[in-house]
């Protein structure tokens, strides 16, 4: 009897797709919509494993665009202290999408941000960015200032791409209720101070974050139309959850909300999304790419889906990968692999959130 | 007699032509003096013994013709001070710290005075000023005081072509002497953490604009040709003994 299952190649299936095959050879997870070409400038943004992604570029001869360059002469380790080279621009991580609407609007002029400013020991912090500077701004003016340059850099690295890359991490956020804005980490965390009347939760739904990226994206097209997008959802589970659920439920009700979020924004043919989060949590892989804390990813898993990455791009658009295949003579996954053991730690504020764990 | 090893690059040529030709007349119970080793050549001096040595052929050569010791080896006890001239280029320094954003605008991207601060000591202690202070300290506790290059002469801004020069004066023209005040003062924190004394660039030879005044450039002379040659006419770099006089009469003062 024919049905639209007799001719469907083994992938589609679970057992010949998944079970049958070692989980390293679980291949063909990301059909890729665009090239990404020599030539193109592709910029990074989001949440912690984001860092992976820019890394991995930048090894592997791809132009990996820095909006927002170091002084000269600073050395890696501190550029990373200071949150240069960590993504295009110098925001920190950006883990909502929400917050990824607010730097846009911010940086296009739609809106203006608060002048709001947390303080501690006589040094100030960005309430925006409260881990870019490790001991904080010298005053208020210099804080602005610099914002400024971070806004100045949004604009520039939106106009300047060719891709821009942004891995979602969260759904949950702590907003000002009386200002309206959302803050990257709860206040009191790691600067501020925690004020119940003034600092709300907020755990964005579906919809919230949809209408959040497709205000980013026509920001964005306004500026550069040629424009695309490349999607992720970053694997790492919550380190916290103040919804009121267990952290694993909240964990899966945020990941999959983005993941929701992700392909729907896909469907569109200058949006792509990459499916780095099924490479490290679907079962098939049984956890082996997280670490011990069950939490971090292992170097092995990011070089798992980083080569995924680029073996998904030269299968599917050979023109990506043959020009760095002659100017970079090492194969892709070595090249991922030396990202890697070339980073240290990464630049991940909501692990700080572990320190308010009680032990009991 | 206070005696005083004067050790640097090639801008010590400025100091050590003022130094024999009439402030030495002047300050009878000092003695100076002077081992310079052009480029690179202090990276290779290295502390042995109570000596700063080097194998280097051309620097061996070097410090010969500056110091007219022999052995040329710097011989720290037979000395009251360490001074350490050059070995740090202020004005690319600052040049770091004043990126445009972009090629078509006059907005700087702004670095944080704590980041610059990061910066410029790094660029001391891993530069060749930080080896030579690393090596002294590692054989004696001699004062040591330390000046950098001066800054450019105003006259590189006659001397790049109009295109570079839009860019430079893009970049330069709003800087203000405060800017090198901010440096100047992570300088002395770093220095003095190497228990060193920091001596700025003399304020009267500066321009508003942080370059070093044209009068300080005529006359200024190569130290590898035995201080007998001209600087060539496209250098903005090098000053001429009036500059390292100002300087030496400044250490003088500090010492006492």
């Amino acid at each position: 009897m024919e049905n639209p299952y007799l001719n469907l190649p083994c992938e589609a299936f679970w057992k010949t797709g998944v079970v049958e095959r070692e989980s390293p050879e679980i291949a063909n997870l990301w059909r890729p919509k665009f090239p990404l070409l020599p030539t193109e400038k592709i910029s990074t943004a989001g949440s912690c494993f984001a860092q992976h992604i820019s890394n991995a570029l930048q090894a592997s001869g791809f132009q990996w665009f820095n909006g927002e360059p170091p002084p000269l002469g600073l050395p890696a380790e501190v550029q990373k202290e200071f949150g240069y080279g960590v993504f295009s621009f110098r925001t920190g991580n950006i883990y909502t999408a929400a917050m990824l609407e607010q730097w846009v609007c911010w940086a296009r002029g739609v809106s203006n941000p608060p002048d709001e400013v947390f303080t501690k020991d006589g040094r100030y912090y960005d309430p925006f960015r409260p881990a870019i500077e490790p001991n904080g701004f010298r005053d208020k003016e210099e804080l602005f200032a610099s914002r400024a340059t971070t806004l100045r850099s949004i604009i520039r690295v939106i106009k300047a791409s060719d891709v821009f890359v942004f891995t979602f991490g969260l759904t949950e956020a702590w907003c000002n209720k009386s200002g309206g804005f959302v803050y990257p980490m709860c206040p009191g965390t790691l600067a501020g101070e925690f004020d119940p009347s003034e600092h709300v939760f907020k755990n964005y739904d579906y919809s919230e974050i949809y209408k959040s990226m497709q205000r980013v994206m026509a920001i964005s097209l306004g500026l550069n139309p040629s424009l695309r997008f490349l999607f992720t959802v970053s694997p790492v589970p919550l380190t916290a959850t103040a919804s009121g659920e267990h952290v694993l439920t909240a964990t899966t009700y945020s990941k999959s909300v983005l993941r929701a979020v992700a392909g729907d924004l896909a469907k569109a043919d200058t949006v792509d999304y990459f499916p780095s989060y099924e490479m490290i949590t679907a079962p098939a892989f049984r956890g082996r790419f997280y670490e011990p804390n069950l939490r971090s990813v292992t170097p092995e898993g990011v070089s798992f889906v980083m080569s995924n990455f680029f073996n998904c791009l030269s299968t599917s658009h050979p023109e990506s990968m043959a020009q760095h295949a002659t100017s970079t003579p090492r194969p892709v996954i070595d090249s991922a692999l030396l990202a890697i053991r070339a980073q240290n730690d990464l630049v991940c504020e909501d692990v700080l959130m572990e320190a308010f764990a009680r032990t009991n | 007699m206070k005696r005083i090893c004067v050790i640097g690059d090639s801008h010590l040529a400025s100091l050590k032509v003022a130094w024999v030709s009439g402030l030495a007349e002047r300050y009878p119970s000092v003695n100076l003096t002077f081992f310079g080793a052009g480029g690179n050549g202090i990276g290779r001096v290295v502390a042995r013994e109570g000596r700063l040595v080097t194998t280097e052929p051309h620097v061996i050569h070097s410090f010969t013709i500056t110091s007219e010791v022999d052995p040329p080896e710097v011989v720290l006890h037979h000395y009251d001070a360490i001074f350490v001239h050059g070995l740090f280029p202020m004005s690319l320094a600052i040049l770091d710290l004043l990126r445009i954003e972009e090629s078509s605008s006059r907005t700087r991207q702004h670095f944080s005075s704590a980041l610059r601060n990061r910066v410029i000591s790094h660029r001391l202690e891993t530069g060749l000023a930080g080896h030579l202070i690393r090596q002294i300290r590692k054989v004696s506790q001699l004062p040591v005081y330390f000046s950098p290059h001066a800054c450019f002469c105003e006259t590189l801004l006659g001397m790049v072509s109009r295109h570079e020069c839009d860019a430079f004066h893009r970049m330069m023209g709003p800087l203000e002497l405060s800017v090198l005040d901010s440096i100047e003062a992570e300088l002395v924190r770093t220095i003095s953490h190497n228990q060193g004394f920091y001596l700025a660039q003399p304020r009267a030879t500066l321009t508003e604009k942080c370059f070093t005044r044209a009068e300080y450039l005529n006359g200024a002379v190569r130290m590898t040709s035995g201080f007998s040659e001209a600087q060539p006419d496209d250098d903005f770099t090098h000053m001429n003994p009036q500059y390292g006089s100002q300087l030496l009469e400044m250490l003088f003062s500090a010492l006492g």
